[in-house]
């Protein structure tokens, strides 16, 4: 077997048993990684309805296929577990070192069980695995926690992957970081690493990835080839050049830049946070992930120093700028710092404030139950205490820690109508009302509402452009306008989820391969090829991703979630106050149409939502349906 | 004319500036005006003509006037 070690370390905290399995390429090739390989083992190894915080949990932590290859934005890993703020299957992926680096260390995957009866953390070098304390890392900001680690452990090339204080806390948007730089933000992960008392896993590889690959002089080539191309290709290129944050100021004038809670599309203050503002006040250094010529990082000073977290990205400056009418770029990468030192997702830190911003607005709550501070849209001092009351649960931030939706019942009254949220988990900074297909990505989506399920619509809209001709191998053919739920829109839509989802199953970024990127169809089969010696056509590398979004669709459903989770808050359903898209309203009716109409392309029974027996055994998941008990 | 770019769009534009100025002896469409630069229309999402939206192959643009160009944003 190529591409892959084929090997997985179990690890039981309760017990201290550390075992390593064995995969069959048959198995593999099924599951070639990431998002497959944790749905796999989410749905086979564990019970349903498990509490999220239950030492039974299974935290997984996946490399792909190509995660580590020589080749740009090959970088991905998944952690995945039931999520605490959705109760859904849980994901999120990030980028960096950490995932190459245990796939140079032997391993294709972690499975964690159990609760350490005190703080640990986890020392993976090679075949060496140790289970080591952590009682003098507990409540220590992530920096410090790298560096001790790398202290105690005698080597500063040791790749740290952690949660922090807010994990330790159990926040429920607790994220997961790894060279302080790279987040694995999303859903919680880091609030259940807090529960299995695991501050960290270390890991130190020796091995090559060439030594893995079925023809590594070809994905050598590939890789070099690529890395070239960066810098002669119109996005990605913008990507080196200006990174995320550059996408401000083009959102702002389509009137989809999430502004004061999404009810504004537009930022009046927007040259105060957009590209050129951030260029000048805070950028030092670009900086990139493990062999990647994007070079997409960006390093920032914040009261003249340096940070060590690397400095926001767009989310980041959307949610704690015009999200919260907040337009001091200084105060905005210092929310930033603060969500990273406690490590706190910063999209559902941004959006829960705003969240209680707008409840305060309306009188929900007061200075009584904020400790005095006047939690405004634009108040940037209290955007700063909220996240410091969040990480630490103290005052209002132990109920805001709860996530908005949570936190809405608890405030009660019309609490629930602003908070932003799908299955329980915090809106992106991406406008829907603009873009149709973010907004079914959003309802559908196995993790709650999350940007990155499908290409975004105005890339899909020209026939002439470059990124729609991209994606023709895939069957993409006729193009469709960004503001429209049509037919034609759902195909756009399943071929997009499904070639996003391989993207997360063999470890590329989002910013590698077309529509959104520089890697054509072609070469990403031909780096599939090159590591794995498998020839596959692009339909059944979109079958790849298909199926694992079948096996995350099949655990929410065993968990009780079904059609009526897959929609929006009501907002998105009104028109929005400014900016280009004025007034203007997508329909609810028409997004119920649209919802049928791709559920039958899915294959998906129309009225529950629930995967039909037959598709999910043309997906070779009739164990799944056997699993989940259906007919 | 004054050109200004956002994003990607600056690719394009010579030594990949994001604003220049074009002078204009008399009116032209602003289609034409950018394929002498090198700047593809069909990569442009949003055109605004002194601030109002209008449709990039459609426009005539006078040297008095501020034209600015967005591309198709896909998130990250």
């Amino acid at each position: 077997m190529y591409g892959t070690s084929a090997r997985i370390l179990r690890v039981n905290l309760t017990s201290s048993e550390i075992q390593v399995q064995t995969l069959s390429e048959d198995f593999y090739r099924l599951y070639p990684g990431g998002k497959a390989l944790a749905g796999y083992f989410l749905l086979t190894e564990m019970p349903a309805h498990v509490d999220p915080f239950a030492p039974e949990n299974l935290l997984v932590f996946a490399c792909g296929l190509l995660t580590g290859a020589p080749v740009s934005t090959a970088t991905r890993y998944i952690v995945s577990a039931r999520s605490p703020l959705t109760g859904a299957y849980g994901e999120s992926e990030a980028g960096g070192f950490w995932g190459p680096e245990l796939k140079m260390a032997g391993y294709e995957a972690i499975l964690v069980t159990g609760r350490a009866p005190q703080p640990v953390y986890l020392w993976i070098h090679d075949d060496q695995v140790e289970i080591r304390p952590a009682e003098h890392l507990w409540g220590r900001t992530t920096a410090d926690v790298q560096q001790a680690i790398r202290s105690e452990l005698g080597d500063e090339r040791i790749r740290v992957l952690q949660t922090g204080i807010a994990g330790e806390n159990r926040v429920r948007f607790a994220g997961i970081t790894n060279d302080l730089r790279h987040f694995n933000g999303r859903n919680g992960m880091g609030a259940v690493m807090g529960s299995k008392n695991l501050r960290a896993i270390a890991v130190r590889g020796s091995q090559r990835y060439q030594s893995l690959a079925y023809d590594a002089q070809a994905l050598l080539a590939l890789g070099r080839s690529l890395a070239k191309r960066v810098r002669e290709h119109p996005a990605s290129w913008d990507l080196q050049q200006r990174g995320t944050p550059g996408l401000v100021e083009a959102l702002n004038a389509g009137g989809i830049l999430p502004t004061r809670n999404f009810r504004q599309g537009a930022f009046e203050n927007v040259d105060e946070v957009k590209w050129e503002a951030y260029e000048k006040q805070l950028l030092t250094a670009r900086r990139s992930c493990y062999a990647c010529a994007v070079r997409c990082k960006r390093e920032v000073t914040i009261d003249g120093k340096m940070s060590p977290y690397g400095g926001p990205e767009y989310e980041s400056v959307g949610a704690f700028g015009p999200n919260l009418g907040i337009s001091d770029l200084r105060a905005i990468a210092k929310a930033n710092e603060l969500c990273n030192a406690y490590m706190l997702d910063s999209i559902s830190t941004g959006a829960t404030i705003a969240f209680a911003m707008e409840c305060f607005e309306h009188g929900l709550i007061g200075p009584e139950d904020t400790g005095g501070i006047e939690l405004c849209f634009g108040n940037a001092e209290a955007m700063l205490a909220l996240i410091e009351m969040i990480a630490r649960r103290e005052g209002i931030g132990d109920v805001l820690a709860e996530g908005s939706a949570r936190a809405a019942e608890q405030i009660g009254g019309d609490a629930r109508y602003f908070a932003m949220h799908v299955k329980g988990q915090e809106l992106a900074m991406h406008e829907p009302r603009g873009k149709y297909n973010v907004g079914i990505g959003y309802a559908i989506s196995e993790i709650g509402a999350d940007h990155l399920v499908v290409t975004h619509d105005p890339t899909m809209v020209n026939p002439e452009s470059a990124t729609f001709k991209s994606v023709r191998p895939l069957g993409i053919t006729v193009p469709q306008p960004a503001m429209t739920f049509s037919a034609e829109k759902m195909k756009h839509f399943f071929i997009l989820e499904s070639w996003n989802s391989l993207e997360k199953v063999i470890g590329y970024c989002f910013f590698g391969p077309v529509p959104r990127a520089f890697i054509e169809v072609d070469e990403v089969l031909e780096s599939i090829r090159a590591a794995s010696g498998w020839e596959l056509s692009a339909a059944e590398a979109l079958q790849i991703g298909e199926r694992a979004i079948n096996m995350a669709r099949v655990f929410n459903l065993r968990e009780g979630f079904s059609r009526r989770d897959d929609t929006l808050p009501e907002r998105l359903f009104q028109s929005l106050e400014n900016g280009l898209l004025e007034g203007q309203v997508m329909s609810r009716q028409e997004f119920e149409q649209a919802l049928s109409i791709l559920y039958e392309l899915k294959g998906w029974d129309v009225q529950t939502g629930m995967p039909t027996r037959e598709r999910l055994e043309a997906l070779s998941l009739g164990w799944a349906a056997d699993l989940a008990g259906i007919a | 004319m004054k050109l200004r770019v956002s994003g990607q769009l600056s690719f394009y534009m010579p030594g990949r500036v994001t604003e220049i100025e074009v002078p204009l002896d008399q009116p032209a469409r602003l289609q034409d005006v950018l394929s002498g630069l090198g700047i593809p229309a069909d990569e442009v999402y949003i055109t605004a003509l002194n601030g109002e939206v209008v449709d990039v192959r459609e426009v005539i643009v006078r040297d008095e006037d501020e034209v600015r160009l967005f591309p198709p944003v896909s998130g990250g």
